[in-house]
């Protein structure tokens, strides 16, 4: 056995000359310019490669179906792909912002919860979408946290402030209302751009659009807050606000019956039923509400334009035969004409519909007594005194 | 001159070999990754193909192709539909059913897919996976609201299973659920299924046969065994109930409704021996069933201890005050304690509840009748709801009198 000899110059040298053929060439060291070559297309290679991965990791057909989806509105379809592209890449944050929208907008506010918790940072639009999501689902502590969130990073986000101020309304927190309110009215000035909800089914989507008078926003939340509080006057004086900012109502949030019924009931309450017959007058003329043409027959009534009311509350009974405030308001109207017998055959209707109801009871025994029927008027009077005693502990 | 390697560049000769397969492995891994994506990503998720079958007739093929892309994804609820139809065609119910019951909730033919699971499950007599799914269809979801069709569909399909197996008690709550949730033109429809609930009976024969069949096909489906037990005795089958109940007993120890047939079926045979030992193995919870306070107020009058039984039925008396057997006894016992005057009320009341009872199968069955060519709002047909409704006040249904009412508008 060979020993282990040092390499030395001899060792190396091949003994036969003629072996030297058979032994393989010895690479050559290669160039410099070679070495440099091949790194740097190793290099490049790998740059390709990780760029190519970092695409792949975050695109694929599915992510472009779900993002055009959603852009037309297809809001099923669009989560579909979002779950199908994030079965294959669950890191990604783009199809997880898509799930959550989509899942938000199809009223799957809590599960849509699992895909903004693990979205990161959230944009304000959507944060807006997680909100209204959860205001829909009536989780509305939740979805105040985020409409704060909002707030927080943009305090004159007029959107966010609006909704808040819906959601406070709901809960009956009427000071913290009233704050949001303040805040509104001294929003900012001029044409303001906010995402308003497009639709009230499901799905629903927020679009953008533009309010033109953000002040007209806070006195309208203002007046619900007082309306609700039922101080009258202060409602009004809101309201009145509102007219005065906004003449065509057109930045005013509520429904128009709602506006004028709730700003027309207060004026009355308040003794300017003049002001509530000036307002009303041509605006009932139009609708086919009858609430509202009821609370212009009780503006006419406290003005003494009896036949003004009477044609109002007729024309009431017109619209919705079962209207039990038109049968009490004109069967009153009948005993305050001294008309007996209509008044007994209205207000009889009126207990007849709301057979509860302490008014209605009791303005029919007063009916009965002055038309001189003195057994009925007997009986109806108990039965308005049973109404508002209470009932004996056994019987209850 | 000797030459020595040196150890450094020994050294950088491993750390090259080393960078080179760590390249080598990160390409190859990259590049596999990539493969894979790209893979997957060529997956086709749409039903073209599988539409294309369909128009042609090639039903295993367009079945074939569905079954890959439900596979493939999980999400898709169209793919998932069409193959559930597919599967139903062939009769394969349980896949049908399995498939609908993927469908995920978001997908808005949902609720098609909840009642037609149900409707799968029904076909294979799997009654326990029937009831859940049909339960799903009552859930009264304000934001996704069921199809009225499948509310009152559902409703009647339940009811008649649980009627079937004598949970009267559930089939009451769930119909006046229902009514909460149905249209106004439909009310009326519940309302009658809540007084079929109370008035009709499925025949002992055709119950026994109907539950032998759901025991066949799931033998873990306990409610449908009690039920069974209970008609094998009304048959006169004592071994075939005494099987049922046995095996209810051991896998279900303290189940209450399996301890009260139990209790019913010793109560049939005379056996008061067996009720006694009975009693005393009884679950906790089983002092609020009215029913297991009758047996226990039955066993304190066999032992002649007459005022525990009757606290015993007094209890029962409070836990369902519509049970006009309670109140007899009530009476007798109180009759036998002394004590006429409260013992004459309750005889009273007894007769009150029972002569109701009686009135209102005929009042049922003349609505049925005036139902056929009249409806709400005619006098005839109000004042035979309205009859309804104050006998359903007489028997303590509050509920169901309110109900009736707003019927006819008059609630």
């Amino acid at each position: 056995m060979d020993k282990a000899r040092p390499l030395t110059k001899t060792s190396i040298a091949p003994a036969n000359p003629s072996a030297v053929a058979q032994v393989r060439p010895v690479r050559r060291p290669r160039s410099r310019r070679w070495r440099t070559f091949r790194s740097v297309s190793a290099f490049l290679f790998l740059a390709v490669l990780l760029g190519l991965t970092a695409w792949n990791a975050t695109h694929s057909p599915a992510l472009d179906r779900s993002v055009a989806a959603e852009s037309k509105g297809d809001y099923v379809g669009a989560l579909q792909s979002a779950l199908e592209h994030l079965e294959q890449r669950p890191w990604s944050r783009q199809a997880r912002l898509i799930a959550g929208r989509c899942l938000s907008r199809l009223d799957f506010a809590e599960r849509a919860e699992e895909y903004y918790q693990t979205a990161g940072r959230l944009s304000t639009e959507d944060l807006h979408y997680r909100a209204y999501g959860l205001v829909r689902a009536n989780l509305r502590d939740q979805a105040l946290t985020f409409y704060h969130e909002i707030l927080a990073a943009n305090p004159r986000d007029v959107a966010a402030l609006r909704l808040e101020g819906g959601i406070l309304l709901s809960q009956n927190r009427w000071e913290t209302a009233l704050e949001v309110a303040d805040q509104l009215i001294n929003g900012p000035e001029g044409v303001v751009d906010l995402l308003n909800p497009a639709t009230v089914r499901t799905p629903w989507t927020l679009r953008k659009g533009t309010v033109g008078s953000v002040p007209t926003l806070g006195y309208t939340l203002k007046a619900v807050v007082h309306h609700d509080r039922q101080e009258y006057g202060d409602a009004a004086n809101s309201f009145e606000k509102v007219l005065e900012l906004d003449p065509s109502l057109a930045s005013m949030p509520l429904d128009r019956n709602q506006f004028w019924a709730h700003f027309c009931e207060d004026l009355i309450k308040d003794g300017r039923s003049a002001v509530a017959v000036e307002h009303l007058k041509s605006w009932a003329e139009s609708t086919s509400d009858p609430g509202l043409i009821d609370i212009l027959g009780r503006a006419y009534q406290q003005e003494s334009l009896f036949n003004d009311a009477e044609r109002c509350w007729q024309r009431v009974l017109q619209l919705d035969a079962k209207h039990f405030t038109a049968y009490l308001n004109l069967g009153r109207l009948s005993i305050v004409r001294r008309q007996y017998p209509e008044a007994v055959q209205l207000l009889s209707r009126a207990v007849e519909l709301q057979p509860g109801s302490y008014e209605a009871t009791y303005s029919l025994g007063l009916a009965y007594r002055q038309g001189g029927n003195v057994p009925e008027a007997l009986i109806y009077e108990e039965k308005a005194a049973q109404i508002i005693q209470p009932a004996p502990k056994d019987e209850r | 001159m000797t030459i020595t390697s040196h150890p450094t560049s020994a050294h950088s000769g491993v750390r090259r070999i080393t960078l080179r397969f760590a390249y080598l492995g990160l390409i190859l891994s990259l590049i596999g990754l990539n493969a894979r994506w790209i893979w997957k990503d060529r997956q086709t998720f749409d039903l073209t193909i599988a539409d294309g079958f369909l128009k042609k007739g090639r039903l295993s093929d367009a079945e074939q192709t569905l079954q890959e892309l439900v596979d493939r994804s999980r999400w898709n609820g169209e793919a998932m539909m069409k193959l559930s139809r597919l599967l139903a065609k062939r009769g394969d119910y349980l896949g049908c059913a399995r498939v609908l019951h993927k469908v995920p909730d978001w997908w808005p033919a949902k609720p098609d897919a909840i009642f037609i699971e149900a409707q799968s499950f029904k076909q294979l007599d799997m009654m326990r996976e029937a009831e859940v799914a049909w339960k799903r269809c009552l859930v009264g979801d304000p934001l996704h609201p069921f199809p009225p069709r499948y509310l009152s569909g559902a409703a009647r399909e339940l009811v008649g299973h649980l009627v079937l197996e004598g949970r009267i008690d559930e089939a009451r709550e769930l119909l006046m659920k229902a009514f909460d949730l149905a249209l106004p033109s439909e009310r009326g429809d519940v309302m009658i299924m809540r007084m079929r609930a109370e008035l009709e009976r499925v025949a002992h024969k055709e119950a026994a046969s109907r539950l032998r069949t759901i025991v066949k096909a799931d033998p873990d489906d306990w409610e449908a065994r009690r039920a069974l037990a209970f008609e094998e005795q009304l048959l006169g089958n004592l071994a075939a109930a005494d099987l049922e109940i046995g095996a209810c007993l051991k896998a279900r120890p303290s189940d209450v409704p399996i301890w009260r047939t139990y209790l019913e079926i010793l109560y049939q045979r005379g056996e008061r021996d067996e009720i006694r030992a009975a009693i005393k193995r009884l679950p906790p919870l089983a002092d609020a069933d009215a029913e297991i306070l009758k047996f226990r107020g039955l066993v304190h009058e066999w032992d002649t201890d007459l005022q525990s039984a009757v606290d015993a039925f007094q209890r029962a008396t409070e836990l369902n005050p519509r049970e006009p057997e309670y109140f007899y006894k009530l009476g007798i016992l109180q009759e036998r304690l002394g004590r006429s005057e409260v013992a004459t009320q309750h005889l009273q009341h007894s007769r009150q509840l029972r002569k109701a009872d009686s009135e209102l199968s005929d009042a049922y069955e003349k609505l049925l009748a005036l139902s056929q060519h009249l409806q709400a709002g005619n006098p005839e047909y109000d004042a035979a709801v309205e009859h309804l409704a104050s006998l359903c006040e007489q028997l303590g249904w509050k509920r169901e009198a309110v109900a009736w009412r707003r019927v006819i508008g008059a609630g």
